[in-house]
């Protein structure tokens, strides 16, 4: 049952992540974010991480994608095909990205990790989360929530409507 | 009751709540008010900083430091267990206060306020005065901050705190193109040191769990070998570590950034690119002395000599009153970089002290000739300033005497320290290793020490000697009393501050003996390894009782002499026989040189080499061509190519085909299937960017430089894995 | 049996998706899509040694969790950024962003 769901979720990621770099479409690729991001979303029930799971869909789906949704549609008068890339760039990129696929897969399948038997399931993973954020993590977490405040001035100064930078002010 | 915690927590607070309330209200409270709001602050902080000064002092009987630093601990993150970590499986927040924090503090809230008085006259009139203000405040806190970081991430953390006012500041008048590039290019040069310095933290957290000042001295302490990291990786940590401190003290390879950041308001200069930010690169190599091993600190001397060759040289030959200022200032920080080389960590921070102030002053003299100017900073266009503005030409001279070393002057004791401790470091290291090279170590200062009170007078000589070069600048030039009143303070200042009773050396003194009251307290340590600041000679000066005003040993102490002691007793003597009248023959070549303003080296330079070294030195040696052409040609060479293999392998075939689809285009005009349309808009693209030659000029790409570092990043990956798998 | 390897190989390809997105798209947006497609990459692996290795301990978990709210962060931005891009030059292809050449 688990190796099933397993590669459900696993081949759920793989055909979104792998959508979204060949679709030449912007709203096509973010609705292939959403498979991928679902799929890691699963995947994550399968480790025990119940909470992160729940958290990857209402964050990640319900609030990122929308935003990222939002951008395209709010520029949509720009053409929504993605610009393409020149052939040179295209196979320089895939190279690139092929060697370091290969080196990390080296590097994964030749180190032995010092692996427990897994705890298939924490009764009281929300618990344990919670007072490990008040607790240990208390300073991240505080931080964080200064860092999301700060974003959200920094976002909303920035997108603030302002005069288009003349050409002839930057020369 | 005012305790200490509470004193410290106000002393940041002050600054940050002053800059928030002006960058929040600034435009409200109007112009003179925010001026006054920020200077009454900096004021407090000045005052608390002295009370706490005050406290430090007298909270014993006697100059006692045994009761050791003051530190405390918030738990960070959660990293996991080291051996040796003090908070186990966890990185701290550590708040470090000794009497080198303590002194640290009062000089950047002295020099900060003064700053800000003579702003109040400087920035008068100007559009953004409510957020000149809100920086200066912000500037302040984050100084306050790294003086009393315990842990190099909070140090690196407060780095870029400091580098982002210092880019706000320089960049002030963002409307002037100059200003704009210098912040960015300040920016730039600080991060290429920062990476080393973050590396460099990497890497410790990484072996030993923490980056907690004093975890690092204890575990590290001076002999290395009893701890898991080897001397060769210990000494590459250390250089890593300095390269944060020469970006920001602006050394060698890193000084560019420095003479462009005078395009920012001149109290700026004075505060940020003069006394405090600068001087907190010494700062950290100060606090990271410990961890340095002895090839590290080989290389920090002989980067800090390089840096005082270049900038006393090119400081010879600006045309620009506050560029040639900055090169001396380079020069200066190349001293207290040299003296952490040899192992005169006394002398680093004595200088770095007596520097802040003269600098500052010297640099406050510069804003207000400025200022009288209109803002036109051309040595060519001043002279006989001296009769409109009498107390900034005293004042300014009192800041060349003190930086050329004249006796009774600040400078003078500082500057002696640093030679002396360098002569006795080049002795011994003839004696050990028989390497003639390391008396470079010596020679190299004193003759800086030479050209010094050279580059200094001729500042003076074209600013306010001789006769005005053009009158039209001089219109109702004359001194304005809210900007002449700073100067006559920090010349006071430049003139006590090398004395025995001043407390000053007594406070540098002190941190040795705390530092190493509080690790003889730690149990885990034997007595032996007990003195991590006093690791290794020359690091100890002579106790200020046994030094007279002029700075020799006198016949008081009573312990015989040890061998280090009389080597730096000889040392002393050697500085003195060689520099002993350096600052008297300098001013006096200086002055003969430059009694007629530009006319004797104008017809020096008609001698062809002569005009040859001056140009050069006016273009700074070349360095800032030469990084343009290494760096952003490189960016340039890379699209060039991936253009060229665009333009003659793919574009020929893509053009067939395009001329085909224009073709079909052509003929089928009028359809409006979105397909065609696409392909041809598509190609038709291609085909003019890859036809004209607007595309050779595309360098600034922000994907290529994404792909150099994403394949920069891979190359490192697979060799990582490569060499794993090899083993 | 599915074991921690299989979840190490399935990051890296997400991973090299990632990347090759972000090399590949000119394409603001898209660029963007790549970081979040890297990220999860980054947070799979998280969660996947935390299930293996260390157990009871939620340290990787959490560290996920704040990398969840950087990236909710992040996006944010680049998309705040992204659109006075937008406005300034009236085009989404991050390649005219060309100012900053000397």
């Amino acid at each position: 049952m688990q190796i099933i769901l397993f590669y459900t979720f696993a081949a759920l990621t793989l055909i979104g992540a792998i959508g979204v770099v060949a679709s030449s479409n912007i709203v096509r690729a973010a609705v292939q974010l959403l498979v991928a991001l679902l799929g890691v979303a699963g995947l994550y029930f399968l480790l025990g991480a119940e909470f992160l799971a729940a958290a990857q869909l209402v964050i990640y789906v319900g609030g990122t994608l929308v935003l990222i949704i939002f951008g395209v549609m709010l520029t949509a008068r720009a053409s929504l095909k993605l610009l393409q890339p020149t052939r040179t760039e295209r196979a320089l990129a895939i190279l690139s990205t092929a060697i370091l696929l290969a080196s990390l897969i080296t590097a994964i399948v030749t180190t032995r990790f010092a692996q427990i038997e897994p705890v298939a399931h924490n009764a009281y993973l929300v618990r344990s989360i919670g007072q490990a954020l008040l607790g240990d993590y208390l300073l991240p977490f505080e931080l964080a929530s200064v860092l999301l405040l700060a974003v959200m001035i920094g976002a909303a100064y920035l997108a603030k409507k302002r005069a288009p930078i003349s050409r002839e002010a930057t020369r | 009751m005012l305790t200490l915690p509470i004193l410290l927590i106000l002393l940041l607070a002050l600054p940050l709540a002053t800059s928030l309330f002006l960058l929040a209200m600034g435009r409200r409270v109007g112009e003179p008010l925010a001026g006054y709001v920020g200077t009454g602050t900096s004021m407090a902080s000045f005052g608390i900083s002295i009370a706490m000064l005050v406290t430090w002092i007298y909270k014993g009987a006697t100059w006692g430091y045994e009761s050791g630093p003051y530190l405390d601990f918030v738990r960070w993150l959660p990293i996991g267990n080291y051996a040796g970590q003090r908070d186990e499986g966890f990185l701290q927040l550590v708040v470090y206060l000794d009497s080198l924090g303590i002194l640290m503090m009062t000089m950047v809230s002295l020099v900060s306020a003064v700053v800000h008085l003579f702003s109040l006259g400087y920035i008068k009139g100007d559009r953004r005065y409510p957020q000149f203000f809100s920086y200066l405040s912000l500037f302040s806190f984050c100084m306050m901050g790294l003086i009393l970081s315990g842990s190099l991430l909070q140090m690196l953390v407060f780095f870029e705190l400091v580098g982002l006012c210092s880019y706000l500041l320089i960049g002030f008048w963002q409307e002037k193109r100059e200003a704009s590039r210098a912040a960015i290019k300040a920016f730039v040069v600080n991060r290429v040191g920062d990476v080393g310095f973050i590396i460099g933290v990497g890497i410790l957290i990484a072996y030993f769990g923490t980056a907690t000042l004093p975890d690092l001295w204890l575990i590290l302490g001076h002999d290395s070998d009893q701890t898991a990291m080897s001397t060769g990786l210990l000494t590459i940590v250390g250089m890593l570590l300095a390269m944060g401190a020469f970006g920001k003290s602006a050394q060698f390879p890193l000084h560019t950034w420095l003479p462009d950041a005078m395009a920012g308001p001149t109290p700026v200069s004075a505060l940020i690119h003069a006394a405090t930010m600068v001087a907190a690169g010494v700062f950290l190599l100060a606090r990271i002395y410990p961890i340095l091993t002895h090839d590290a600190r080989l290389f920090v001397l002989i980067i800090g000599g390089v840096t005082i060759l270049l900038g006393s040289l090119c400081a010879l030959a600006q045309r620009d009153l506050k560029k040639a200022l900055a090169f001396s200032t380079i020069a200066q920080l190349g001293y207290m970089v040299l003296a952490i080389g040899v192992g005169s960590w006394s002398g680093a921070i004595f200088h770095l002290i007596t520097h802040a102030f003269f600098k500052s002053l010297l640099f406050l003299g510069a804003g207000n000739v400025i200022y009288t100017m209109h803002h036109d900073g051309q040595l060519a266009h001043y002279g006989g300033l001296w009769r409109r503005m009498p107390v900034t030409a005293v004042t300014f001279a009192i800041g060349i005497l003190a930086m050329s070393g004249a006796p009774f002057l600040s400078g003078f004791y500082s500057k002696e320290m640093i030679i002396a401790h360098a002569a006795s470091y080049a002795e011994l290291a003839s004696q050990e290793h028989r390497a003639v090279l390391l008396q470079l170590a010596l020679w190299v200062p004193v003759i800086a020490a030479y050209l010094t009170p050279l580059y200094m007078t001729r500042l003076w000589m074209l600013t306010f000697a001789g006769r005005p070069r053009k009158r039209k600048l001089y219109r109702d030039a004359s001194e304005a009393g809210v900007m002449s009143f700073p100067l006559v303070l920090l010349s006071g200042m430049a003139i006590v501050t090398g004395y025995s009773w001043f407390p000053v050396q007594s406070m540098i003194q002190g941190t040795i003996i705390e530092s190493n009251g509080y690790f003889r307290a730690m149990p885990q340590l034997s007595s032996d390894r007990a003195d991590p600041l006093a690791i290794s000679w020359p690091m100890l000066m002579p106790s200020p009782e046994g030094i007279s005003d002029s700075g020799e040993p006198t016949e008081v102490t009573v312990a015989p002499l040890t061998p280090v002691e009389q080597r730096v007793t000889r040392g002393y003597d050697v500085a003195h026989s060689l520099t002993g009248w350096a600052w008297l023959i300098g001013i006096l070549t200086g002055i003969a040189i430059w009694w007629r303003g530009f006319a004797l080296t104008d017809r020096m330079a008609r001698f062809t080499p002569f005009a040859f070294v001056r140009q050069a030195l006016a273009h700074r040696l070349y360095f800032d061509d030469l990084y343009d052409l290494v760096f952003v040609g490189a960016v340039q060479v890379v699209s060039a190519v991936a253009v060229g293999v665009d333009r003659y392998l793919i574009d020929p075939a893509i053009e067939a085909m395009a001329k085909l689809a224009r073709s079909i285009g052509r003929i089928s005009s009028r359809a409006d299937d979105a397909a065609v349309d696409g392909v041809v808009r598509g190609v038709s693209d291609a085909i003019w960017q890859g036809g004209g030659v607007m595309r050779l000029t595309q360098s600034g790409r922000i994907r290529i430089y994404v792909a150099s570092a994403v394949a920069l990043g891979i190359l490192i990956v697979a060799g990582v894995v490569v060499v794993g798998i090899a083993r | 049996m599915i074991g921690l390897t299989h979840y190490l190989i399935l990051a890296a390809i997400v991973f090299a998706c990632g990347l090759l997105t972000v090399l590949t798209k000119r394409h603001a947006i898209g660029i963007l899509m790549g970081v979040e497609l890297m990220l999860n990459a980054a947070n799979i692996n998280l969660v996947a040694f935390n299930f293996y290795t260390t157990g009871e301990k939620l340290d990787g978990q959490i560290f996920a969790l704040f990398v969840i709210v950087l990236a909710a962060a992040e996006a944010a931005v680049a998309l705040a950024i992204f659109f006075n891009f937008y406005n300034n030059f009236g085009s989404v292809d991050v390649d005219r962003a060309s100012e900053l050449k000397g």
